[in-house]
């Protein structure tokens, strides 16, 4: 090995040497050349002219030579490569079957990990992303954490010898007008100096700067992704206005193409300067957490996080809150910033690993049906090896060449199966990106995916061709030489190995399909609590800068007006919440018994609803009444509890016509009667317990929110029945934003994101597998049958029935299929207790999946004996044997 | 090239090569000489053949190569076998003596 190096090292680095030497010894050879023809009687000259004659070109000699280290491997890969070429164009056949199947289990592959790069792997596309960290604190009694109230990130910001620069930012969906026209946007504040604290420069015009928090003037900044989709990237948008608010933004620039912020999946739309939050709100120091922003903070180079840390620490205890008071155990901490903020990885790290390990099975199981092919072929080939190795091929040339092939067919696959990974691509960000809360990845096959793509077919291409090449490379020549044309040697334990593998892994990712998709069924069948058939939501908001609270009370009751005398409309009612909406709202309960109890046992989901909330969604009122046209702000404050929260406060005691209160209400707090008790039902996911609700009545609270939704429910279809009650709502009077429409099935949909996307694809890549291994079992069960002709027609003649020799194939891929299944159940039963965490209402070691996968995978591998099967039983002995 | 003398067959000369450094340590010339001399003047080998044989032959290491001085003191290389170049001749050999024979009996009855 240590010699091999230096032979290398010489051949590269020692190259002039190696030249020297080789002038060298050639000049030597020259002169006893002459030396010899002088001492046989020639003059010099003469002897010379001979000599070099023998020598032929003493420079090619030397090229020839000299080059034999270094290009002698790249010579024989261009041959190789050329014969590996005419080899595949020969058989097109085999060569499509091949390069389709590769370019699936390589496509799924690609497709997936362009989706981990673009949510986990891919830093920020800015300046120096490792030297941005979050900064916050955390309470380490209740886990509460967040970063520095405005105040404190000024007095921190002025004073830091560790950070190059910090910034607050905060994201929010709010209205935006722009040339007259409302539109909701994700609207970013932040910083003036955020966009340098954060590295990103320009693409056209400026970004936000340090002046621009004064305001003089105020300015907003777009997003790449904003400004292409909603101006199509026109240059002469800087200058114009952006209004928002009450107040008018003239738009500098746009941020440079492929940076959507800190938030991956959720681009920002427009960044306006922070400072138009308010100085009451800026100034707020009342909690030791900031409760609107974030903070981001850039390293100096070289400066240790330690030493940053021990910085922040001290400046944090030498702070202090107006409210509350501050936790004794207040921790620093320093989150990496680089790839943005975690959310949207915390959500789906888990799907697509395991996603990645259902695709990985795809692949392996291609593989060994490339290896299986390849070892096939070479056994068909074993003429054209042995002669070749007669005249000269080294078992290793054999071996690259075989390789070569292999992986020149993964590399067709893998250029065939960036296609197919477009297309998943697609289908993943379609799933993505649908509904309310888009999210949006920057998927593309960039070179980071090519190069992962390139490697991958490389890997595989290697380990599928490796197995049948020192196989075919390793056999005696004459043997073959001998019996080419003929029968061939015995079969190859190998390829059976491979089927029972693939089948193995087949129905190990069958197995976990199914269970994603009974855990997808169980979650849709739950009772959610309410109807979501015909109900469609939509979200109105008359803008603060055009409606006083008063006007917008008036305006909220005549939407609700308007929507009930719609004629398409059964029902129709205004709330703050509704469900699987991803707001929540929650309070804490003052009720005698409980005050001491901790804040978690008194926290409730709060929800203000006008009359008919619980009749649109189909919520039963099981005891009491729901809210009246009359529970106004005339009448005495009435509540009503769903059957969960009455149970938990008042037990079998009658919770009609009990008092409740909430914490931190206005001194004395006020008090509501209950007056009703509804259905339970489901509000953050379906996967909840069962959550305590509280309703109040929205004429009561005087229109809290500057945002309702109103919920209609119809029989009509919905997009049509919305559209009628948009615009109804809309001819209410100007500046009344309606947006995020959606029926509430989409939103259920959308709460079984998650669950979704891995049963679908991890059943259709499931299925995938199990074609493909029904595709190696038949090739292998064909290929037996292929050698035993001979043998099948002997027992023919011999007076074997057709039925028997069928039997005799079947029974040979069935033991295939069977071993398979028999090795792939308890590693399925294994996977299984690994993803139970994931599952729901369904046990992974469930009989019915396992016995229906099972079934289906013995099913399906019959189907692919039989057809050789039924090909071995229509051998004529008179034939087969006659050909001998 | 002169009637009489035969071309190498492809693959032989490594054959040829390891079996002459069999008898020890040889540089290019004589290498060159000795298969003129033992083939009684046959086989004729090409200098362009030869040493990048040579130096394919050092790669898979089965001779190895050192400087020393000629016979009339001059420095040149010489090539000697290496154990695995032992072994590889010996089965070369093996495979050769097998080839020849069929191919002699196919000849034969053909």
């Amino acid at each position: 090995m240590i010699r091999r190096l230096r032979i290398l090292a010489r051949s590269l680095f020692r190259r002039a040497e190696a030249e020297r030497e080789l002038d060298e010894e050639l000049r030597f050879h020259l002169e006893r050349s002459i030396e010899l023809h002088v001492a046989r009687g020639m003059s010099q000259e003469a002897a010379r002219r001979a000599a070099l004659l023998q020598f032929g070109n003493v420079t090619l000699t030397t090229e020839e030579s000299r080059e034999q280290h270094r290009l002698r491997l790249l010579e024989d890969l261009a041959a190789d490569l050329r014969y590996a070429f005419r080899v595949l164009w020969r058989s097109p056949v085999f060569t499509t079957v091949a390069v389709l199947t590769i370019a699936l289990g390589v496509g799924a592959n690609t497709a997936l990990f362009g989706v981990i790069d673009a949510v986990l792997l891919r830093t920020l596309p800015v300046h120096e992303p490792e030297q941005l960290v979050f900064v916050r604190a955390v309470d380490a009694e209740s886990g509460r954490f967040g970063g520095p109230p405005y105040p404190w990130f000024e007095h921190i910001r002025a004073r830091t010898r560790t950070f190059s620069g910090m910034a607050v930012f905060a994201v929010d969906h709010e209205p935006v007008s722009i040339g007259g026209q409302v539109e909701q946007a994700l609207v970013q504040i932040a910083s003036g100096s955020y966009h340098q604290v954060a590295g990103v420069t320009a693409s056209i015009g400026r970004t936000l700067q340090p002046d621009d928090d004064r305001l003089a003037p105020p300015v907003a900044v777009l997003g790449h992704r904003y400004w292409q989709r909603r101006f199509s990237g026109r240059r002469e948008v800087i200058g114009t206005l952006v209004r928002r608010g009450g107040r008018s933004y003239t738009i500098v620039g746009v941020t440079a193409a492929g940076f959507d912020g800190l938030q991956t999946g959720e681009p920002v739309d427009i960044t306006f300067p922070v400072t138009t939050v308010g100085s009451r709100v800026l100034r707020d120091a009342s909690t030791w957490w900031c409760w609107w922003c974030r903070t981001i903070g850039r390293l100096q180079p070289g400066v240790a996080r330690e030493t940053v840390h021990a910085e922040l620490s001290t400046m944090y205890s030498a702070l202090d809150v107006s409210g509350s008071t501050k936790p004794r155990d207040l921790r620093v901490q320093l989150e990496s910033a680089s790839r943005g903020e975690d959310s949207l990885r915390r959500t789906l790290r888990i799907p697509l690993a395991l996603l990645l390990a259902v695709v990985a099975a795809v692949l392996l199981i291609a593989c060994a049906n490339i290896a299986n092919l390849l070892s096939v072929r070479a056994a068909a080939r074993r003429r054209e090896l042995a002669v070749r190795r007669a005249i000269g091929a080294g078992r290793g040339r054999i071996v690259r060449q075989l390789v070569t092939e292999s992986v020149l067919l993964f590399a067709l696959g893998a250029a065939a199966g960036l296609f197919i990974a477009q297309g998943l691509q697609r289908f993943l960000a379609s799933f993505l990106a649908a509904g309310r809360n888009p999210i949006v990845l920057p998927l593309s096959l960039d070179v980071r995916v090519l190069a992962f793509t390139a490697s991958l077919a490389l890997t595989a291409g290697v380990l599928a061709g490796l197995a049948p090449a020192l196989r075919a490379g390793g056999r005696s020549t004459f043997v073959d030489l001998r019996l080419a044309g003929g029968r061939a040697a015995g079969a190859w334990p190998i390829s059976r190995a491979l089927v029972v593998v693939q089948v193995a892994l087949s129905i190990t990712v069958l197995v976990g399909g199914s269970l994603f998709l009974r855990t997808l069924q169980n979650l849709r069948s739950i009772d959610s609590g309410f109807r979501s058939d015909g109900v469609v939501t939509l979200s109105v908001q008359p803008l603060g800068s055009t409606y006083s609270d008063t006007q917008r009370g008036f305006v909220f009751a005549e939407v609700l007006a308007r929507a009930r005398s719609t004629p398409e409309v059964q029902d129709a009612s205004l709330s703050v919440l509704t469900p699987l909406s991803g707001r929540t709202r929650s309070r804490n309960l003052l009720l005698p018994g409980f005050e001491s109890r901790p804040t978690a046992d008194r926290a409730v989901y709060v929800n203000h609803v006008s009359p008919g909330f619980f009749e649109t969604l189909g919520i039963p009122v099981k005891r009491g009444r729901g809210f009246a046209v009359t529970d106004d702000e005339r009448e005495p404050r009435v509540a009503v509890l769903s059957e969960e929260a009455a149970r938990y406060y008042f037990g079998s005691g009658d919770a009609l016509g009990r008092m409740i209160a909430f914490e931190g209400d206005t001194a004395p707090p006020r008090s509501y009667s209950i007056v009703g008790v509804v259905g339970n039902s489901k509000h953050r996911s379906m996967r909840e317990a069962t959550a305590r609700f509280v309703y109040l009545s929205l004429a009561q609270e005087s229109y809290p929110a500057s945002r309702l939704t109103l919920t209609i429910r119809t029989r009509a279809p919905l997009s049509l029945t919305a559209d009628i009650v948009r615009r109804r709502v809309s001819e209410i009077g100007p500046d009344i934003l309606v947006s995020d429409i959606e029926t509430l099935q989409q939103q259920v949909d959308r709460a079984l994101l998650q669950e979704r996307i891995v049963s679908s694809l991890s059943l259709g890549f499931a299925l995938l597998g199990v074609l493909l291994a029904a595709l190696g079992l038949y090739g292998v069960t064909s290929y037996a049958v292929l050698r035993r002709t001979n043998e099948i027609g002997i027992r023919m003649a011999l007076g074997s029935t057709q039925g028997a020799v069928r039997r005799l194939v079947l029974r040979d891929s069935l033991g295939m299929a069977a071993t398979g299944v028999g090795i792939g159940i308890p590693v399925s039963l294994l996977g299984a207790t690994l993803i139970q965490r994931f599952l729901y209402g369904v046990s992974p070691t469930d009989p019915l999946v396992m016995l229906v996968c099972a079934t289906l995978l013995i099913g399906v591998t019959t189907l692919a004996g039989y057809v050789p099967a039924l090909r071995a039983s229509r051998i004529d002995p008179m034939r087969t044997l006659g050909a001998q | 090239m002169a009637k009489g003398k035969t071309e190498l067959l492809a693959g032989t000369l490594d054959l040829i090569v390891l079996r002459l450094l069999q008898g020890g340590p040889a540089n290019g010339w004589e290498l060159s000489q000795r298969i003129l001399a033992v083939s009684r003047d046959v086989l004729q080998v090409k200098i362009g053949s030869l040493y990048p044989a040579l130096y394919r032959l050092e790669a898979r290491e089965w001779i190895k190569s050192e400087w020393g001085t000629s016979e009339n003191n001059r420095r040149a290389k010489y090539y000697s076998l290496t154990a695995a170049g032992r072994k590889q001749l010996n089965e070369e050999h093996e495979t050769w003596k097998r080839f020849a024979a069929a191919l002699e009996l196919i000849l034969r009855t053909g």
